[in-house]
Parts: structure tokens; C-alpha cells; sequence
């Protein structure tokens, strides 16, 4: 760039006159040769630094360009897929409602077999005409299969169809953090998947040493900030930052307890216990540092210390993950921690199964100088609660009190003995991993239930009978994964809140339920779909039962000839019907009583007695006026009484139908059962079937209705975005585009001044005294 | 008294006119004559001579011949020209990086980043298209050539700034050579004069060759008595007398550096080329390149990070780990492994093909320092606890995962703790600088293992959503700042550097051509000021001649006596 040169006062010569005027002439002619390459390039700069800040401004809004043009591709390609989507769609509601045409005129005495039966045909066309648009592939993508686009999301399996896709939605970025969703999965569609098998019970899993803090609260997580832990002289910050499970924090409280101070952790099943050394006394308390909320969070805060604890945690309740053990479900084990002072030296023993059984034995050491270390002994006295493990002080180890009760044929089958990994010095510290004669442990804290994996649990799909066996998964995904790879068609999954598990089918058009296996699986998981809470309201596909009210609705035929007259009117739930039955007070005479419960296998009421009497005919006979026990599922549709009693080993047993069947609420369903009502000339069922075809028509107008305002939502964004691009272009041509206008003013003015530089440069040049003598 | 005394002092006259015109001659010779000293000859009144009670003057006698030259205002120049030379090869440097990035075409950097995340984009839109995360590898190859690519070029930079350092250093002893010599030739020829600067040519050559050197290092010159210089430079004499030090380029761990030959120690220069290309080198290139690396680091272990927590659309029967361990028994965090490691866990997936079912188990990576911290061999443990899976760690410290089932593959998820992006287990990126930065063979072998799904493989996009929209995610480690933004910074940097060394060196340049000109009114030849001294002594020698005509014709009328 052209710079000026101050003219120095005293003299001139031949060579400043001359490097000055190379200057010049060097400094005017790039000075020309820039202006000349703006306009050629039609950019103001070549290089970055020509002008630093606007190229930095430039480069991001290059970088936003960029983007933004990316963000353009994804909305075209995504617009492609919605209206294939849309049109896809477009032919359903239709068809759907020509089908409701068909099904109300089939009702009624008016219409024949044969209309009936071509009606039948007619709906099945309609049926395999909807799976082909749900199986419709657009550019690759199965445009219903969720997130599993290249799965065939509907497959027809005899008389069902089933559901291979998911709810899983594809996203793709609007803008640069705006997220849209890009696809319409077939159940939201269709409806495909039916409404879960409500996980009703909590089975609320084990707090372990392994656990994740990011588990914790039903999955929210903790603040990993620090916690403030003082005897009430010394305070101990502990930075739990760098925990990753509740087995870390145990561990950095434990390694980090106020100057002089032993701090003791323990884990329960549902959170941490904290005490200090009883024989240093003072007042422990834990308080927050800062702002953290971490002491609250882990359940600990104690602002107010009075003794030397322990402080009881309050419940983590821990989500259930995949990786969650079956074991730690429904119930706690028994556990007691026999801590000895010094390092890698306290014991840990656990019970073997959940449950209170082990609740109260107490262990204990004896000291006895004889025994060489390694041939420990122990004493079990189930009477007294107590074992007692036969030691030398000082010369036996942790490890060998371990070995001991581990080698125990008595006790290795009510618990298992380790090294606490959170004794400091672990593992083993070969200077003071002796135990203490007089250190003791009381197991406590085992609660609940063992989850009864041996039954297993039966879904029932399609009229078919799986029975899941679970005796050997592990872990919760395991057993997801039983459930799931059963042929019945079912979706097993942990509920969201992470509580439980919820069983659903994806196969539509068939009946669905999960019932027990002779034991209590189903129940203890609350995925048995036919329980004493179920509302008789919601039996028969929500037709529910209908007493007569005032009278008997069925009786109870007693093989000792007395008949219970059984009157529903009161009932709510299934649970009331067997109260009913079993509390009645002629049914109190345990000789002859008729024992009702649900069903070992499968589900349905199941009516028992073991009276040896033979008077009469154990049997459910019904009250010509009401269908009650019809719908309750005791006597077969359309019959009197119920089938004959199944007898056994002295038993008698008449077993009830499931009548409280699931079904995946959508179009296949609809049709599917409207194929078979018209087949059937099932007058309720094609009735039933209008009402389906309404709820499926409702929901794909409500899918297309979404599927519209998405499309219109990314041209609203296609717009913004091209007015958006337009002014970014603007804004970078501004930075660093040739303003032409001045460039070609700026290039006149410069040859103009070039020209009369060289001019004059010449002239003064030439001029010499020589010239003139 | 004579009429040959007057013709004597009219012959000296002469002689001194002749002399006159010769200085003004070689003058107006030398106009051009860069770095050429304006000469001027030195009258005196000659010796008087005292005849009776007269004393009378004996017309005019040569001193000398000197250059007109300030000192100090060459000290103060040559200054000027190291700081130039300097600052020149600094924004020089700086204007070659420019080049090299090339931002402004968008055709840099940004422009790959952004091509390869909007492939990324472009999987997350057709996630069932294999061919579309083809592409996306290949743009991620891409963006890794760029990048070995840009620091290849800048290494070449590198090599030519250091060639030109030793050139330069060959260039210094040479000129200090000369000048030594030099300054024994100029002592021999001003011994005994009591004028200084008469030895001209010579002075002249040393002047020049004092501003070579001076545009190389800065130095300070000082004229000793005899007429020679000594030079004062780096923190020791260059030059003193006709002794003349050498400088080398010693090589050492921490680099090469500049030191004097015979006592070693360090040659500490301020200015000059020699400075300017020490700094472009280390400084400039050297922490673009710097940045650079960490640039392509916290790129591959930043996106490996999200990478190795998801699955693709295939999992892997056999897989191999891209980095190793130097000792499999060393804690985790202390094995040797270039990225870092924290207390954490990750999960190891079994995908059945056939039941598109998976099996899950956690693998922890316990490194709270208090217990046992985890070591590679006990992870390899806990895999091969997992029936299906075998794990091994060859004698390299490589740690190999296998499916022990044809039909079962192998996927990974829920990384907290870094061990997957450290160990280069289902990662996309391999390397860990600027130069080795590549895409990891597996991924080449087999783009379906993008893993864009976060719930198993080939489930959902999850995953892909953060690999998307990577270049606006705030790091962690980079104190969220996103890796567009560090882009940004390392270019901004550049640029803004280059635009300030600009400055300088043309701020330097106008104060340096101002010396120069003051320099040059002095020294400089101005041909009109020659020709009216030639005019004077045409005249001066005109007169004289015409005192020894009279002289002769006075002689000729007492010949003629």
C-alpha cells in the first residue's frame, strides 16, 4: 500500500531522489494492481489480514452458509419423505370408512350368510390392501417401521397381523440445533402395539455397589458436587465429582473422614447408613458444600449432628436398568458387616436370597489360642441365632474367616462372605488384615421376596399358549429378552419411569394376556393382565358384566348339594367375586366350602373343593336372567352351566375362561375382527368392529392431521431459511465482495494521480545544472 | 620570494583543482552507486614561508579525501534495516499460512468440517442407506487428508524457514569475515593520518557490508581508533579488530539454537532476518502447528467419544483396538494411552442376527485412586466373564474383543469413562495429531458401523443427532467451547497475527526508508551540487593557469633582458 515518505530539510541527492521516486511509483502501481485484482475477482480481499476483522466475520458467515445449506437438503429430503408419507396415508381413512359401511350393513337380520360372507371377502382385500401401505417403502425407507427403517414393519400371520417395527422417531436437524421429526411409526398410525400390561408393581431393584449414580432417583441422577462431613471439630470435604457409582462415594467418604476420625459406611437396599467411630464421641453431621445439593441427594443430609450416628440414608430408588439383576428385585437380602479396626481387615456377609430369614443371627468370633490359621471352625445355632466362627486372635485372617464360613456346608447355603472392598487397604493389607476377637456382626435389613423365576409365566396370543420359562436370565434384559423371542408376538420393555416392566402384544387382531405358570411370576413382575384389581367394568373388551341386581346372578353347586347363591350386584373387581364366593356364609364349613381364587395357570377364576360327598355335581349353573357368569368366564358362552369339573387326587376343579383378553387397539385389529364377526355372523362382534373402525379412523385422520401441520411447519422453515441464506450472502458480500462501484472510482483516481506522478517525476528528474553549462 | 615560488604555488594550485575535479569526477561515477559514500577533498592553506618580515602563503595543498558520512545516523539505520528484515520475514510467514487455509475460497477447513458433519446430517436422513454413510466416511476421509494434508505444507514451511536459517548463519560469517578484513586493510591504509576516513573505497565496502549484516542480525558497531569496527552483537563481539567470531546452529533436544563456535554460548539476538525466521519458524509456524494438533486431537477424541457409545447398522464379529497399552497391568489412566481415561463404565452389547435380540453387560472402569484401579487385564477379564465373547491383549498392549458366535456381533454403548474413545474400540477417527489423524479401517472396511443408533444395533438415529450436530456441541474438555468455535479461534488468531505483523513491518519500513533518506542527504552525490564544484575548479584551475601564463610572460621579459 502506498505509504508516505517525509521529505528530509537539509539536502537532496541523486539516489534519495531516485529510491524515492521507485517508491513512489512501486507504492502506485500496486496500489493499482489491487484495485485491478478487487475487480477482476470480485473480492475486496485476497488474503484473510487484508482485513482481519471483517474476514473473521466473513468465515463465520461462511460457516453458518454452510450449515444452512445442509439444513436445506434436510428439509427437502425430509419433505419427500412426509408427503410420501401423506399420500401413503391419503387412501386409508377411506378405505376405513367403506369398511364401516360394509360392517353396518351386514347388522341386523337383513343381511344373509352369503352377504355376510362376500362382505368377509371384502374386508379381507381391505385388510391386505392397509398391510401393503404399511409396508410402503419410500427412497429405501419402510415409511411405518419407526426407527427400524429397513425393517417390513406388518406382517400377515394367519389370522393376525404383527407389528415388527417400533415407536422409535427419526429426527433431523431443522436448524442448527432445531431437531424435527421425520417419520409417522405404524403404531401412532395404525395403532399396532396394544396399551401395555400395566407393570403395576414396583419392583423396585436393590441398591448395589455398582450402581450408578446416574441411576439414582428413578434415573434423575445426583449433583456430583461435594459433601462436608464433620465430627464436630474436624470437617472433611469429600469431592464426589469423580464418582461414577454409589460404591465410589462409600469409598471417597470412607477414604476421606474428618482428621483422626474413622467414618463407616454401609450400603442398604435402599441407600447409605454413615456413623463415626464410637469411641472418638462427637456430633457427625453432613452438610452441603456451597450450592451443591449432593448431601441431599444421596439422602445423608444431617445439618444437626447429635451422636455419632449412624445417619440413615433415605431411599435412592434406583431405576431398573438392562443390566439390572433379577436377584435384586421384589426384596433385600440380609447383611451384616463385621468391622474390625485397621485396614482390608472388616468382612462383609450377604444373604443368598431376598427375605427376612436371616434377619436377627447374630456372628460372633471366639478366640481360641489352638487353631492354626486356615483351619478356622464355625458354629451354627439356628435356634439361638447365632454363629459363632472359632478363631485365633491375631494370627487368623480376614481372609481366613472368609474361607471359613464359605466352606461352611451350613452357612455357604444362607450366605456369602467377602473382603468389603471399601475398608481402606483393600485389597488385603498383609500388616493389618487380622480381625478383631471382638468384633461382631447382626444380620439385618433382608426383606420382600425372592422373584420366582422356576414358574415362569404363560402369555397367552392367537389362541396359542407360550409358556416363557425365566429360570435362567440373569438379568432384567434377560428376561425382556425371553419375553420378546417368545413366538406370542409380545414387547417386553421397562416402563419409563424405570419402576417396572410392561408386557404388551404387537400382534393385532388376536387376543393377549400374560398369565402365571402355576406360581406367582406374573403377579410379583405386575405383568399378569388378570389380577384381583382387574375391574369387572373392563372384562369382555370392556363390555363388562352384567348382574341382574336383587337376585342371585349364578349358583354354586355343592357337592354336598347346597347351592351358593352367588349375587354380583355389589362386585367391582374380580377380587370381590372370590370374596364373594369364599366368604359366603354357607361356604364356611371347610369339609364341603368351594375354595374360588385365579387361576394357577394361565388366568380366569378357578373354583376348588375337596369335598368327598357326592350328592350333587360340583358345578357354576346359571340364573336363567343373568349372563354374569358367562361373562365372568365360568360357564361357556351360550350354555347353561359349566363344564364338568376336572378331578384330581381328590380335588375337584372347574376352571373359568380369561375373559379379560388384551388386543392391540388399531385399523388391523378392526378389520381383522370384523372379518371373523362377519364370518361368524357375530352381530356384537360386527358391532364391536364399528367401534374399532371409528377409534382407527379417528387416529389415522388424527396421524395425517400431525403429518400436515409437520409438512407445513418445514415450509414455514423453508421459507425463513431462504430469506435467512439471503441475508447471511448479503451480509458476507458486504464483508468481503467488491463494491464495484467504488472499486472502478478508486481505479480512475489512481491511474489519473499515477499518470500525472510519472509526468512530473519525469520532468523534475531531467532537470540538471548540466543542461545548462 | 620568486617568480618560481609563485609559479610552485600556482602549480600546486593546479594540482589541487585537478584533484578537486577528479573527487567530483569519481562523484558523479558513484551517483548511482548504492551504498556509495559522497567523497570531498580536504584543502588546507599550504605551509607559509617567511621571507624577511614577510610571511607569505604558499597557495593550497591537498589533506585528504574524505567521505562525508554521520555515524551515528548509520548506527541508527542499520537498526532500522534489522528490525525491518525482521518484521518482513514474520508477516511473510504469516501471509504463507494464510495461503495454506485458504478460509476465504471456502474451500478450507470449515468448509470440510461442515462438508463432513452435514454427511453425517445426510445419515441421520436416510439412516437405511449404507451408500449415504459411504459417503459420510468418505467425507470424514476427507476432512483427516485435509487436515495431514495443511500440516504437511506447514512442515514444508518449516523445513524452508530452517534452510534459510543456516544460510543465514553461513551469510553472517561470511560478512563478518570480510568485515575483519576490511578493517586491517583500513588501518593499514589511515596509519599515520590524522584525518580519519581517508581509506574511501575500502570504508565504502565495509559500509555495505556492514548493512548486509545488519539486515541480518541487529548489531552495534563501534569505530575503534585505528579506523576498524568492532561488533558487538547476540550478546558478544562478532568482530573486533581483524579477528572475526563464528556462529553455528547447534542442535540439541529442545531444538536447534544459535550459539557462538568457540565459547558455545548462546548467540542471543534480538532483530533481524535471522530473528524474524527463528520466530516465524517456532512461533508462528511452529504454534499454528501446535494448534493444529490439538485442533485434530480434541476433533477425533471429542467425536470418538460420542462415536464409540453407539451402535451401527452392523455390529462387529472381531474387533481390534486401534490404540495400545504400554503396560495391561497398569492402572487405566497410567497405561501409556494418549487420550485420558476416567472413573466410569461402559456396556458391552451381544446382537444376535438371527433373534435381533441383545445381551448387555456392564463393564466397569473403576479409576476413583482409592481402591484398585482398573487395568486393562481386568477388563479383558470382565469380557471374557461374558459367555460369547472372548477378549485378548496381544504382547503389543492391543487389546482384541471377538464374538465367539457366527451369528451373534459385538456393539458397545453408555461409555462414561473414555476407555472406547482411548483404546480406539468403535471409534470413527484414528490418531492423535494433525499428521496422523485418519478414519479408523473398520469403518472404511465397513461404513454400515457408523454408529448412528444409541438403543442397539440398527435401532434408532439417536446417536446420530449428536454426531450431526458435533460442530455446535460445547465441549467439556474445551470449556465449551464447540470445535467450530476452536476452528474459528486458530484461524482468527492467524489472521489477526498476520495483519499485525503486516503493520509492523510496513511501519518499519517507512521509518526505515526515512533514515534512509536522512542517510542519503547526507552522503548521497546531488549532481548539480558536482557540477558547480566543477565549475569551481574549472575557474580555480582557469585562474591558475593564467598566474603561471603571467608568470611566464614576467619570466619571458627577464629572459629577454
Amino acid at each position: 500500500m502506498g505509504s508516505l515518505l517525509p521529505v528530509t530539510g537539509s539536502r537532496t541527492s541523486q539516489l534519495m531522489v531516485q529510491q524515492r521516486l521507485l517508491a513512489q511509483l512501486g507504492s502506485d502501481q500496486s496500489d493499482l494492481l489491487n484495485i485491478e485484482t478487487q475487480i477482476s475477482t470480485g473480492h475486496r480481499l485476497t488474503l484473510p489480514s487484508d482485513d482481519a476483522p471483517a474476514a473473521v466475520r466473513a468465515l463465520g458467515l461462511q460457516g453458518l452458509l454452510n450449515q444452512k445449506s445442509q439444513v436445506k437438503t434436510n428439509l427437502s429430503t425430509n419433505q419427500s419423505y412426509l408427503s410420501a408419507t401423506d399420500s401413503a396415508l391419503s387412501q386409508v381413512s377411506g378405505l376405513l370408512t367403506e369398511m364401516r359401511g360394509v360392517a353396518l350393513s351386514s347388522i341386523g337380520t337383513l343381511a344373509s350368510n352369503d352377504q355376510r360372507t362376500a362382505s368377509a371377502d371384502q374386508v379381507q382385500q381391505a385388510l391386505e390392501q392397509l398391510v401393503n401401505t404399511g409396508n410402503q417403502q419410500f427412497r429405501g425407507r419402510s415409511l411405518f417401521a419407526g426407527s427400524l427403517t429397513s425393517a417390513t414393519p406388518f406382517q400377515i400371520n394367519g389370522q393376525a397381523v404383527q407389528y415388527n417395527g417400533n415407536q422409535g422417531s427419526l429426527s433431523s436437524f431443522a436448524d442448527t440445533n432445531l431437531l424435527f421429526k421425520t417419520n409417522a411409526d405404524g403404531d401412532s398410525v395404525f395403532g399396532a402395539i396394544s396399551a401395555a400390561v400395566q407393570g403395576s408393581v414396583d419392583l423396585n431393584p436393590v441398591l448395589r455397589d455398582d450402581t450408578p449414580l446416574a441411576d439414582l432417583h428413578g434415573g434423575k441422577g445426583i449433583d456430583r458436587s461435594s459433601i462436608a462431613i464433620s465430627d464436630g471439630n474436624a470437617t472433611s470435604v469429600v469431592d464426589i465429582s469423580k464418582a461414577q457409582s454409589i460404591g465410589d462415594v462409600i469409598s471417597l467418604i470412607q477414604h476421606q473422614p474428618p482428621a483422626g476420625r474413622t467414618v463407616t459406611v454401609t450400603l442398604t437396599a435402599t441407600g447409605l447408613n454413615i456413623s463415626l467411630d464410637a469411641a472418638g464421641g462427637g456430633a457427625l453431621s453432613i452438610k452441603e458444600v456451597g450450592d451443591g445439593s449432593a448431601a441431599y441427594e444421596l439422602g445423608i443430609l444431617h445439618e444437626i449432628g447429635q451422636n455419632v450416628g449412624p445417619v440413615i440414608g433415605s431411599d435412592l430408588n434406583p431405576r431398573i436398568t438392562d443390566t439390572t439383576s433379577l436377584t435384586d428385585l421384589l426384596g433385600t437380602r440380609a447383611n451384616t458387616t463385621i468391622a474390625s479396626p485397621g485396614n482390608g481387615n472388616d468382612i462383609v456377609l450377604e444373604a443368598l436370597t431376598n427375605g427376612p430369614q436371616l434377619n436377627g443371627i447374630n456372628v460372633s468370633f471366639a478366640n481360641s489360642g489352638a487353631i492354626t490359621p486356615g483351619q478356622e471352625t464355625v458354629t451354627y445355632n439356628a435356634n439361638a441365632k447365632t454363629i459363632v466362627v472359632n478363631i485365633n486372635a491375631g494370627q487368623s485372617t480376614a481372609q481366613n474367616i472368609v474361607d471359613a464360613l464359605n466352606n461352611d456346608p451350613q452357612v455357604n447355603q444362607l450366605f456369602q462372605a467377602k473382603i468389603s472392598t471399601h475398608d481402606p487397604g483393600n485389597p488385603l493389607d498383609p500388616n493389618s488384615s487380622f480381625v478383631d476377637a471382638t468384633a461382631t456382626g447382626t444380620f439385618s435389613g433382608g426383606s420382600g421376596i425372592q422373584l420366582d423365576q422356576q414358574s415362569g409365566l404363560q402369555i397367552n396370543s392367537n389362541g396359542q399358549t407360550n409358556v416363557i420359562d425365566i429360570s435362567q436370565a440373569k438379568t432384567v434384559q434377560d428376561l425382556l429378552n425371553k419375553i420378546n423371542s417368545s413366538p406370542a408376538g409380545a414387547l417386553a420393555e421397562i416402563n419409563a419411569q424405570g419402576t417396572g416392566i410392561n408386557v404388551r402384544s404387537r400382534t393385532s387382531g388376536v387376543d393377549f394376556s400374560v398369565g402365571e405358570n402355576g406360581g406367582a411370576t406374573a403377579t410379583q413382575l405386575g405383568v399378569r393382565s388378570f389380577t384381583t384389581t382387574t375391574q369387572l367394568a373392563d372384562l369382555n373388551y370392556g363390555t363388562s358384566v352384567h348382574p341382574i341386581g336383587g337376585a342371585a346372578d349364578f349358583i354354586i353347586q355343592r357337592k354336598d348339594g347346597i347351592d351358593l347363591k352367588i349375587d354380583l350386584s355389589s362386585a367391582k373387581t374380580i377380587g370381590d367375586v372370590i370374596n364373594l364366593i369364599n366368604n359366603d356364609p354357607i361356604n364356611q364349613d371347610s369339609d364341603h366350602s368351594v375354595t374360588a381364587q385365579l387361576s394357577k395357570f394361565g388366568n380366569g377364576i378357578e373354583l376348588t373343593t375337596t369335598d368327598q360327598s357326592a350328592i350333587a355335581p360340583f358345578a357354576v349353573i346359571n340364573n336363567s336372567a343373568s349372563h354374569a357368569a358367562e361373562e365372568l368366564g365360568l360357564i361357556p358362552v351360550g350354555s347353561h352351566t359349566s363344564l364338568a369339573a376336572v378331578v384330581s387326587g381328590g380335588t375337584e376343579t372347574i376352571t373359568g375362561r380369561d375373559v379379560n383378553p388384551n388386543e392391540v387397539n388399531g385399523a388391523f385389529t378392526a378389520l381383522i375382527r370384523l372379518e371373523k364377526a362377519l364370518r361368524n355372523n357375530d352381530d356384537v362382534g360386527i358391532q364391536r368392529a364399528v367401534g374399532l373402525l371409528d377409534n382407527a379412523t379417528t387416529q389415522v385422520n388424527l396421524a395425517r392431521a400431525d403429518l400436515g401441520s409437520r409438512q407445513q411447519g418445514l415450509d414455514t422453515l423453508q421459507t425463513n431459511l431462504d430469506s435467512e441464506v439471503t441475508a447471511l450472502t448479503s451480509s458476507l458480500s458486504t464483508e468481503i465482495d467488491t463494491d464495484m462501484a467504488t472499486a472502478i472510482t478508486d481505479l480512475t483516481g489512481k491511474q489519473t494521480s499515477f499518470q500525472a506522478a510519472l509526468q512530473v517525476a519525469a520532468q523534475t528528474y531531467r532537470l540538471t545544472l548540466l543542461n545548462y553549462i | 620570494m620568486s617568480l618560481s615560488t609563485t609559479l610552485q604555488l600556482a602549480s600546486n594550485s593546479l594540482n589541487a583543482a585537478q584533484i578537486g575535479l577528479q573527487v567530483v569526477g569519481q562523484n558523479i561515477a558513484n551517483a548511482n552507486t548504492p551504498g556509495y559514500v559522497r567523497e570531498d577533498v580536504n584543502y588546507v592553506p599550504a605551509p607559509t614561508q617567511r621571507i624577511g618580515t614577510l610571511t607569505m602563503g604558499m597557495g593550497v595543498q591537498v589533506n585528504g579525501i574524505v567521505q562525508n558520512i554521520d555515524s551515528l545516523l548509520e548506527q541508527r539505520l542499520r537498526g532500522a534495516v534489522s528490525d525491518q528484515a525482521s518484521a518482513d520475514t514474520q508477516a511473510q510467514a504469516y501471509q504463507q499460512l494464510e495461503s495454506f487455509t485458504s478460509e476465504l475460497n471456502n474451500t478450507g477447513l470449515a468448509k470440510s468440517l461442515s462438508d463432513f458433519t452435514a454427511s453425517m446430517s445426510d445419515v441421520l436422513n436416510q439412516p437405511e442407506d449404507v451408500s449415504v454413510r459411504n459417503l459420510a466416511m468418505l467425507k470424514g476421509q476427507t476432512l483427516s487428508s485435509d487436515i495431514n494434508q495443511l500440516t504437511n505444507r506447514i512442515d514444508e514451511v518449516r523445513t524452508g524457514l530452517s534452510s534459510q536459517i543456516s544460510s543465514a548463519v553461513n551469510d553472517i560469517n561470511r560478512l563478518s569475515r570480510q568485515i575483519a578484513g576490511l578493517n586491517v586493510k583500513i588501518a593499514v591504509a589511515e596509519a599515520g593520518d590524522h584525518i580519519k576516513n581517508v581509506a574511501v573505497g575500502l570504508r565504502d565496502q565495509r559500509g555495505v557490508a556492514l548493512k548486509d549484516l545488519a539486515k541480518l542480525v541487529d548489531i552495534n558497531v563501534q569505530e575503534q581508533p585505528d579506523g576498524g569496527v568492532a561488533i558487538y552483537t547476540g550478546g558478544g563481539f562478532l568482530v573486533y579488530a581483524d579477528q572475526a567470531r563464528t556462529i553455528e546452529l547447534s542442535q540439541t533436544i529442545a531444538g536447534d539454537s544459535l550459539r557462538f563456535t568457540d565459547t558455545g554460548s548462546l548467540f542471543n539476538v534480538s532483530s533481524g532476518q535471522v530473528t524474524g525466521l527463528l520466530n516465524a519458524r517456532d512461533q508462528i509456524v511452529g504454534g499454528f502447528q501446535s494448534q493444529l494438533d490439538d485442533f485434530a486431537r480434541t476433533l477425533a477424541f471429542e467425536f470418538n467419544k460420542l462415536h464409540s457409545s453407539g451402535q451401527g447398522l452392523n455390529g462387529y464379529q472381531t474387533v481390534t483396538s486401534q490404540s495400545n497399552v504400554l503396560d495391561a497391568n497398569a492402572p487405566l489412566d497410567a497405561a501409556g494411552l494418549s487420550y485420558p481415561i476416567v472413573n466410569g463404565s461402559f456396556k458391552m452389547q451381544l446382537y444376535n442376527k438371527t433373534t435381533k435380540l441383545t445381551q448387555t453387560t456392564n463393564i466397569t472402569v473403576d479409576l476413583n485412586g482409592l481402591d484398585h484401579d482398573t487395568t486393562l487385564t481386568d477388563v479383558t477379564a470382565q469380557l471374557n466373564a461374558i459367555s460369547g465373547v472372548s477378549a485378548s491383549i496381544d504382547v503389543n498392549g492391543h487389546l482384541t474383543i471377538k464374538s465367539t458366535a457366527a451369528d451373534q456381533d459385538l456393539a458397545f454403548a453408555n461409555d462414561s469413562s473414555g476407555f472406547l474413545a482411548s483404546m480406539g474400540i468403535n471409534t470413527f477417527f484414528t490418531g492423535t495429531n494433525a499428521r496422523t489423524l485418519g478414519v479408523n479401517q473398520e469403518i472404511v472396511k465397513d461404513p454400515a458401523k457408523i454408529a448412528v443408533s444409541r438403543g442397539g444395533v440398527g435401532a434408532d438415529t439417536d446417536n446420530g443427532v449428536d454426531l450431526a450436530g458435533f460442530l455446535n456441541r460445547p465441549l467439556d474438555s474445551q470449556n465449551n467451547n464447540t470445535i467450530m468455535q476452536l476452528h474459528d479461534r486458530i484461524i482468527g488468531e492467524t489472521t489477526q497475527g498476520s495483519s499485525e505483523a503486516q503493520s509492523v513491518a510496513s511501519g518499519l519500513q517507512v521509518f526505515q526508508t526515512s533514515l534512509q533518506s536522512q542517510s542519503l542527504a547526507v552522503s548521497g552525490v546531488n549532481i548539480d551540487e558536482e557540477a558547480v564544484k566543477m565549475l569551481t575548479f574549472q575557474s580555480s584551475f582557469q585562474a591558475s593557469a593564467k598566474v603561471i601564463a603571467t608568470i611566464k610572460e614576467l619570466m619571458d621579459v627577464l629572459i629577454q633582458l
